[in-house]
Formats: C-alpha cells, sequence, structure tokens
C-alpha cells in the first residue's frame, strides 16, 4: 500500500496529536485484518461502510472505514515518532 | 456525499449566483469608477448596497460596508470605535471572531466581561444587565448561536444598551439569511455579516452594516480608484472603509443570494428548515443515548447539534462522513464558552446544518446512520479504548 499523503490533523478533539494516512487504494477486509495485527479490532459491520477501530495500547488508535482512502491515527500527548515511523513501514509492506 | 454543514459554508448555491459570477468572469473587467461607459457598466458595490439596505431594512440608517467576512466586519466595528480604558461585555456564545479582538483590545485597557448562557445557549438580559457599570462602552453579541442555534433577544438589549448610552454590535454570521433581520426595528450600532453562509455567496465576502451617525476608523488605508490626488485616506463613505479592490464576485454572490432569498421568501426558508429540523428532532429525541442541544423558545432552526452517549463527537463525525458520506462537523464549532455553556466542553459535540435545498430523503439518511451508530452499542469510553 503506498502512502499518497500523511498529514496532522490540526482540529480534531480526540487527541492533541493526530494524522491522516491518505492511502492510494481503498481500504478492504483483508488490509483491516493486516492493520488488525497491531492491536485490538473493533470492528462495526453493520454501517454502510463498516468502521474499524484498532487500539494498539500506549503507542495509538487507528480509526477507518472499509471502502475509504483514509486511516486516522490518535496518538497521547508524548508520544515516539519511532512508533509512527514503524506504522508507516507496516502499511507500506502491505501488498 | 450528502452535505449537511451549511452553518459552516451553503452547498449548493442558488443557480442565478452561479449564472451571475460566470457572467461577471466572462466580461471586460471595466472598473465602474474609471469610465465613461457607466450605462453599461454595472456598479456592483452599490447594488448590494441598495439590496441589503433593503433586505435588512436599513437603508436610511445604515451604511453597507464591504469586507472579506463577519470577521472582517467584527474587527472594523470593534477596534473602529478606538475603544479604551473601558469595559466591553460580550457572551458565552461569542465565536473566537469577537473573543480574540476583544483580547486584542485588552493592550488598550479594554476588559471583557462575559455574560453567561442558559444551557440551550440563550442569554437572559439579566446576565448582561448585572455586568454594566460606568466604565461599559459596548455591548458585544451573537444574534444566533452556531451551536445551538439560540436567537437573542436583540430589540430587549438593544433598548438596555440605548438606555446606558452604549453601543451595541452583533454578530450576524447565523442569523443572516436564516431569519428575518429588520435593523429599523433592532437598532443596533453595527451588524456584522458573512457572505458564504446563508446569503449564499463567496467565502471572504461580508458586510458591517454600520449606522450612519458612526464614524469610526477604517482597519485598512490604500487606494479607492479614485481621489488619486489625495496620498491620506479619503474621508467620505465608502471610500473611508473600502481600500483595494473590491472582491467583485464575492459582492456579486452576495447580492444574487440575497434576491434569491428575497424571491423565494425568507420565511418559507426558515420554514423549511423547521420542518427538516423537526424531522430530525421527532425521529432521534426519543432515543435516550442521544443528547440535543437545543433551545425551544428561541430556536432559529438553523442548526442540529448533538452528542451520542460513550462516543466522542469527533468519531461521530468521523463515522458519519467516512461510513456514511454525511458532511456534518464536529468540535467546538469556534465557540469555546458554548461548549461550557451547554456542557459539552472540552470534547465538543456534532453540528449538522441542513439547508433550504436539503431533501427529506437526505435527512432520513441521517436519522437511520445516527440510530445506527447507537444501535452499534460501542463506546470511545470503554476500558480499552484508551490510546
Amino acid at each position: 500500500m503506498k502512502i499518497l499523503q500523511f498529514e496532522k490533523v490540526d482540529n480534531c478533539l480526540d487527541a492533541k496529536n493526530v494524522y491522516d494516512f491518505v492511502l492510494d487504494s481503498i481500504i478492504d477486509e483483508n488490509f483491516i485484518n493486516y492493520l488488525a495485527k497491531l492491536g485490538k479490532l473493533t470492528y462495526i459491520h453493520i454501517f454502510e461502510n463498516p468502521f474499524f477501530r484498532i487500539i494498539c495500547r500506549g503507542k495509538y488508535t487507528l480509526r477507518g472505514s472499509l471502502n475509504n482512502q483514509i486511516v486516522r491515527c490518535l496518538l497521547p500527548d508524548e508520544f515516539e515518532m519511532n512508533d509512527v515511523e514503524e506504522l508507516k513501514k507496516y502499511i507500506l509492506n502491505y501488498d | 456525499m450528502i452535505y449537511m454543514n451549511n452553518a459552516a459554508t451553503t452547498f449548493p448555491k442558488p443557480p442565478e449566483v452561479i449564472e451571475a459570477i460566470n457572467d461577471y468572469l466572462t466580461k471586460l473587467p471595466i472598473d465602474f469608477t474609471r469610465t465613461g461607459l457607466k450605462a453599461k457598466v454595472k456598479n456592483y458595490s452599490a447594488e448590494l448596497r441598495e439590496i441589503a439596505g433593503e433586505f435588512f431594512n436599513c437603508k436610511d440608517t445604515h451604511n453597507v460596508i464591504m469586507t472579506s467576512g463577519s470577521t472582517e466586519a467584527l474587527n472594523l466595528a470593534l477596534k473602529g470605535f478606538r475603544f479604551n480604558n473601558c469595559n466591553i461585555i460580550a457572551t458565552q456564545i461569542e465565536h473566537n471572531s469577537v473573543l480574540r479582538p476583544l483580547n486584542y483590545l485588552a493592550k488598550f485597557g479594554v476588559e471583557t466581561r462575559i455574560a453567561n448562557a442558559d444551557s440551550t445557549g440563550f442569554v437572559q438580559m439579566a446576565e448582561i444587565e448585572k455586568l454594566i457599570d460606568k466604565n461599559t462602552q459596548a455591548i458585544v453579541i451573537n444574534h444566533c448561536s452556531n451551536v445551538t442555534g439560540a436567537v437573542q433577544d436583540i430589540k430587549t438589549i438593544s433598548k438596555i444598551a440605548k438606555e446606558y448610552g452604549i453601543k451595541l454590535i452583533v454578530d450576524g454570521s447565523q442569523s443572516a439569511g436564516v431569519i428575518n433581520v429588520d435593523l429599523a426595528e433592532l437598532d443596533v450600532d453595527a451588524f456584522a455579516i458573512t457572505g458564504h453562509k446563508s446569503l449564499y455567496g463567496l467565502t471572504g465576502s461580508g458586510m458591517l452594516l454600520l449606522k450612519k451617525e458612526h464614524k469610526i476608523e477604517p482597519l485598512k488605508h490604500g487606494g479607492t480608484g479614485v481621489y488619486g490626488n489625495l496620498t491620506t485616506q479619503p474621508e467620505d463613505f465608502p471610500y473611508r472603509y473600502e481600500s483595494g479592490t473590491l472582491n467583485y464576485p464575492g459582492i456579486i454572490a452576495m447580492t444574487e443570494g440575497i434576491k434569491w432569498i428575497m424571491k423565494v421568501d425568507i420565511d418559507n426558508i426558515n420554514l423549511r428548515k423547521r420542518k427538516l429540523w423537526r424531522l430530525m428532532y421527532e425521529n432521534l429525541h426519543h432515543n435516550e443515548k442521544i443528547k440535543i442541544y437545543f433551545s425551544e423558545e428561541h430556536n432559529s432552526y438553523g442548526v442540529f447539534t448533538f452528542n451520542i452517549d460513550g462516543i466522542s463527537a469527533e468519531e461521530v463525525n468521523f463515522i458519519l462522513e467516512n461510513s456514511f458520506r454525511i458532511i456534518a462537523r464536529a468540535g467546538l464549532h469556534c465557540s469555546p464558552y458554548s461548549a461550557m455553556a451547554i456542557d459539552s466542553y472540552p470534547q465538543g459535540s456534532v453540528r449538522v446544518s441542513p439547508s433550504y435545498f436539503t431533501s427529506e430523503e437526505e435527512i432520513y439518511t441521517f436519522i437511520t446512520a445516527v440510530n445506527k451508530i447507537c444501535d452499534s452499542n460501542y463506546g470511545t469510553e470503554d476500558e480499552d479504548s484508551s490510546i
């Protein structure tokens, strides 16, 4: 999976540090299952485009929806940029 | 996509607005002030001043000053009156477009006093009056809350302001084009308007309706297209306040937007919004997981603001957009004290704002989406959700 854009979201109140990964392909179930290996998955299938949340305790929370191209990453106030870089690599390694 | 963020910017625009802008962009850009072809070239700003004067019933009482939006209009009023060593009363429902200029004025000895709003976003006159003293020089208030839609009683506030001899500045960002605004009746000193919301115009356009008796300091100085021999700012209206080439596409869009509202009739527009608002309310207020923030008595019906128990406003908004293709808005809506008044601070709330053009089918799609989010029975506040 390629990352088209990686940008800070300044207007999200859920966390001080929020980033969006804009992907080059739409998110499918395989990709969600791939991300789910990083933490605890909550998957809400009853929505028009199912929603997922993956909590990687102590590191970050990921949000996204099936058939979209954005993964939102919410980080704690104090975070390691290395965790974000590892996540980037993890996404890039998906094929 | 279903667009329901019209309190931020209206979409779609009436066809008349689009046609007029297109017409402007495809015509020779001859400036009215510099041509002998006056009979053939429209004076766009004069036309807007005429239309706005009629629409807000202030032809004889107020000057119409072109601005880049409400923020500039409010800055012009708040800074132009040269308030110093005094206090100004604002309220909990103010937008940052008022709060930030007021905080800037602190360097001139201006103290800001904040009058409390109730939990519906309505400000009782007593809350304002108890803050007035001999050093109070102005009251500044948001006509319609952009968070709860509560419409303030400007007529009464105006009466009190006159009794105390203090100026009244009103932020009309969420009332202009939403409810009938009659400045002859409201009798305010300055009324700030934006073009891109319910006047169906463009971003970067607005007006300040300033009582003709006031001559305030301009925010900007510069070229006016006339009085080329003067190296100081012209004193006469409108040149005193309008420097630089005006935003003609924005002016034209506002003119056509207002004409369209007058044609459809603002009461019909409000009736339509009221119907859509009621549809949402009747279908969602029984749900115990949903908290709706509104004023029963003073509702503009411009916004429908809510939270879902156990799920953050940001996450609800993310789901609406990404899982249901509905554009709404989450957060504090640039009005942090409003969130405190309605007890949604610090997480904020989700705001949905349909327009005259929103269909009932779209409203039902939204209702179904919200009910599904509630039925999904998960929350961000469970023990495993922390990051």
